[in-house]
């Protein structure tokens, strides 16, 4: 039987069949990463012991970190939560380059114990988040962000040499880079390379030597056969499906490399998920 | 606005087209396998000489040049890397400063110097041999 005239039972009366029952101690914990330099608004809301549905907002900033997420623990106070929802405020930011964890936790502490756990997705400007709804997606499920980069512009003599970030997977695409070599007769054969920070696991070299005084434009990617040298436009194919870690690299290993061969800068394009830490 | 690394000369933009933040981490130096003064050394590849002794692939075989003897075609063998003794390495770390978590970057090295990039051109600028209205 159901004493109307209580407050909290008539409230329990409203609540839906998913909610969550909060008490002063329960805190809604919010941790965003990413590499954006935008917000996440999570919003939702809670019906009180009054029978009142309460709503909450609250925008967490990100913290252009892959590896360092940026936490908010938030009192939502008494009742039943009812729902969640979170979403990136930014235009223009693609899927995968902010990851939200919303949950429910025991005591307003950082390390909080965890009661449940509300939502966990990539968030967009478009894509959003909610509970009930959402299932609980890992940082790595789904198609990565593509992102172009243009990477450094080496000194003469020197190889091309780009580093994966701390927290991010890559999927490599294609690298494109201007080869020139000086006056010094010697052949080179440019090699682009995929390391671990030490160890070469894949690499790939065209099918021709690269002479003294020459100008090449060379084209890396998954293309499935070496084309004959018709053009100093070259397109060479690299391995397919090459996943990168923090600390992997791109690189470039030129035989019979000279002091005043000039590499530019590399543009390339990667497929990015957050790894985290 | 470009940065250039002190340590390996590299030029680069601190932030990419799409906002975001670009990591820059020095290249490792070229050591090319040589003799010099009949003493066999890895020499970094801009102080190699040219009376410094190579090993060449030069058609079918294998031959001791000197650095200015090297023929077309030759292909230099024996080449190895080493990374920078004062290697930049952006990459941020976590690190406690004064009871804090800040984010830094790996390594400094020799530090960075701003280089001022030409001014794109301007794309509303165009000729044109009808009158101006």
């Amino acid at each position: 039987m159901v004493d109307v005239a209580d407050p909290l039972q008539r409230a329990a009366l409203l609540r839906q069949p998913q909610s969550f029952r909060v008490a002063g101690e329960d805190f809604l914990r919010i941790a965003v990463l990413g590499i954006g330099t935008q917000f996440v608004r999570v919003t939702g809301r809670v019906l009180d012991e009054e029978g009142n549905h309460k709503p909450f907002t609250f925008d967490v900033a990100a913290p252009g970190s892959r590896v360092a997420p940026a936490t908010v623990i938030a009192s939502i106070g008494c009742g039943w939560i009812e729902n969640v929802t979170a979403i990136a405020l930014s235009a223009g930011t693609g899927l995968a380059q902010t990851y939200v964890t919303v949950e429910l936790v025991r005591g307003a502490a950082a390390a909080g114990g965890v009661m449940a756990t509300l939502v966990a997705g990539y968030v967009s400007s478009l894509v959003r988040l909610t509970w009930p709804g959402s299932s609980l997606q890992s940082s790595l499920a789904g198609p990565g962000v593509v992102r172009v980069i243009t990477g450094t512009d080496p000194a003469a003599g020197a190889e091309i040499s780009e580093t994966v970030p701390a927290g991010a997977r890559w999927l490599f695409r294609a690298l494109r880079a201007n080869f020139v070599t000086d006056a010094t007769v010697a052949n080179r054969t440019p090699v682009l390379c995929f390391d671990d920070g030490a160890n070469i696991f894949a690499s790939a070299g065209p099918n021709f030597n690269m002479a003294a005084s020459s100008n090449f434009l060379f084209q890396y990617a998954d293309v499935g056969m070496a084309f004959a040298q018709a053009s100093n436009d070259v397109m060479v194919p690299a391995p397919a499906n090459v996943t990168l870690l923090g600390g992997h690299r791109i690189r470039t290993i030129t035989g019979s490399i000279q002091a005043g061969d000039n590499w530019g800068a590399p543009v390339y394009s990667v497929e990015e998920w957050l790894e985290g830490a | 606005m470009a940065i250039r690394c002190k340590a390996c000369g590299g030029v680069y933009e601190p932030i990419q087209s799409d906002g975001t933040e670009y990591y820059h981490v020095c290249p490792p130096i070229t050591l090319v396998a040589a003799q010099r003064d009949g003493k066999a050394l890895y020499v970094p590849l801009p102080e190699l000489r040219e009376t410094d002794s190579v090993r060449v692939q030069r058609g079918d075989s294998r031959v001791t040049v000197t650095v200015a003897a090297l023929e077309p075609g030759d292909r230099r063998l024996g080449d190895t890397t080493i990374e920078r003794s004062d290697k930049r390495d952006e990459r941020p770390v976590e690190r406690f400063r004064n009871g804090q978590m800040v984010a830094e970057p790996t390594a400094v090295g020799a530090g960075v110097e701003t280089v001022i990039t030409a001014e794109p051109a301007p794309a509303d600028i165009f000729t044109s041999d009808a009158p101006i209205a």
